[in-house]
């Protein structure tokens, strides 16, 4: 009888320790994006709360990954970027790509590669940069022996497995050498996943919008990464027409000095019936796409 | 817009880092802040004093570095552009 009082007792007292324990793990990872990996059906694509920069991860159905630039420091590959890769069970990158060599883009791209394996490392190669982490970066992909894709329209190095067509749009030779060229000829991405389509407009303003215009692209895409923080010299009437965005996503530092996003864009926005989703709003915005639906959750920083 | 800019700055304060580097932090008007090195600040610099900022383009270093960089460019993808 005393032995069973005992053997009552002590599991009871297992049990406390083991939910003491589970409440505790609980706690402890509640903090910051911690949502589970898809599905083996889903496409997941996560804009990274990475501030006034650009950090945006994809994994396949496949098990494929892409990370798209890198934020601005190597505080945000330390904090957001590689906890939330982490959190995906992505313990290696198939492909890293730096849309265009400016910080805000570029500043963690060694961090990230001094922390995770990469296969391949996707560049613009634009001429006459001299951003010192872009250095660092090339730097790095040489001395790690990782397979280096310049890339350019039409080109499919990229290969997210047999389900997800990958489009790289832009740059285009000859490169452009008008305004902010380092912005214009950054690298487009358009990913088809199922009838579901999103494009990543990088940085580009109107120069490299009216270049994907002319060419009659399909750029029709459910999911717009919208261009440059939301800046009002991108996403003009003509392509967003081109694009009819369901849903925007808008990678933007909370109160930052330009003024992103800029309030016509919103209007533009807002007048096409797209829904804006915003990091300096909604955190991290992940939007998972499986069949033909996707659906999209924010999770704030510490939420 | 003058040739050389001219900013000022107040050294807010000037701290031994972790690894023995003294850091000085200057604040722009503005409120937006630069750690630097304190070697790089006029010797016997003192907190709470303001320094003058001016900018100039460095070709030398510009050229230096474009150079730097086309030439990975160039062994990595192949061609420099």
């Amino acid at each position: 009888m005393r032995n069973g009082r005992s053997s009552r007792v002590l599991a009871v007292l297992a049990l406390l320790i083991l939910t003491s324990a589970v409440v505790f793990w609980f706690a402890a990872t509640s903090h910051g994006p911690v949502s589970p990996p898809p599905s083996a059906s889903q496409l997941l694509l996560t804009v990274l709360d990475v501030g006034q920069a650009d950090s945006i991860f994809v994994k396949t159905a496949a098990g494929r990954t892409m990370l798209v630039d890198a934020g601005n420091e190597a505080a945000d590959a330390r904090r957001v970027i590689l906890p939330y890769l982490k959190s995906q069970g992505v313990t290696s990158l198939d492909y890293l790509v730096l849309t265009h060599p400016d910080q805000d883009h570029v500043g963690g791209m060694t961090a990230v590669l001094d922390e995770i394996p990469v296969s391949a490392f996707v560049d613009s190669v634009q001429p006459g940069e001299t951003n010192q982490a872009y250095l660092h970066t090339l730097q790095r992909v040489q001395s790690k022996g990782i397979k280096a894709v310049k890339a350019r329209r039409g080109r499919s190095d990229i290969d997210l497995g047999a389900a997800t067509e990958v489009q790289v749009l832009g740059p285009e030779e000859p490169l452009l050498t008008g305004n902010s060229p380092t912005n214009n000829n950054g690298v487009v991405l358009r990913l088809i996943y199922g009838s579901v389509s999103a494009l990543l407009a990088a940085d580009i303003g109107q120069e490299g919008e009216e270049r994907l215009l002319a060419h009659r692209d399909n750029l029709r895409s459910q999911i717009l990464k919208v261009a440059h923080h939301g800046s009002e010299s991108s996403s003009t009437t003509q392509f967003l027409d081109a694009v009819q965005p369901e849903v925007a996503l808008i990678s933007v530092g909370a109160g930052n000095s330009y003024g992103h996003p800029n309030r016509q864009l919103l209007q533009r926005l807002e007048k096409r019936s797209s829904t804006v989703y915003r990091t300096d709003l909604g955190g991290t915005i992940e939007v998972a796409v499986e069949g033909n639906g996707y659906r999209v959750a924010t999770r704030k920083k510490g939420g | 817009m003058p040739a050389e800019a001219t900013l000022h700055a107040t050294v807010d304060r000037i701290i031994t880092g972790e690894d023995g580097k003294e850091l000085a932090t200057l604040i722009l008007d503005d409120g937006q802040q630069l750690v630097v090195d304190s070697s790089v600040l006029p010797v016997g610099i003192r907190e709470k004093q303001l320094v003058e900022l001016s900018f100039r383009v460095d070709s030398e270093e510009t050229a230096r570095r474009t150079g730097e960089v086309e030439r990975l460019q160039g062994e990595l993808f192949g061609s420099a552009n």
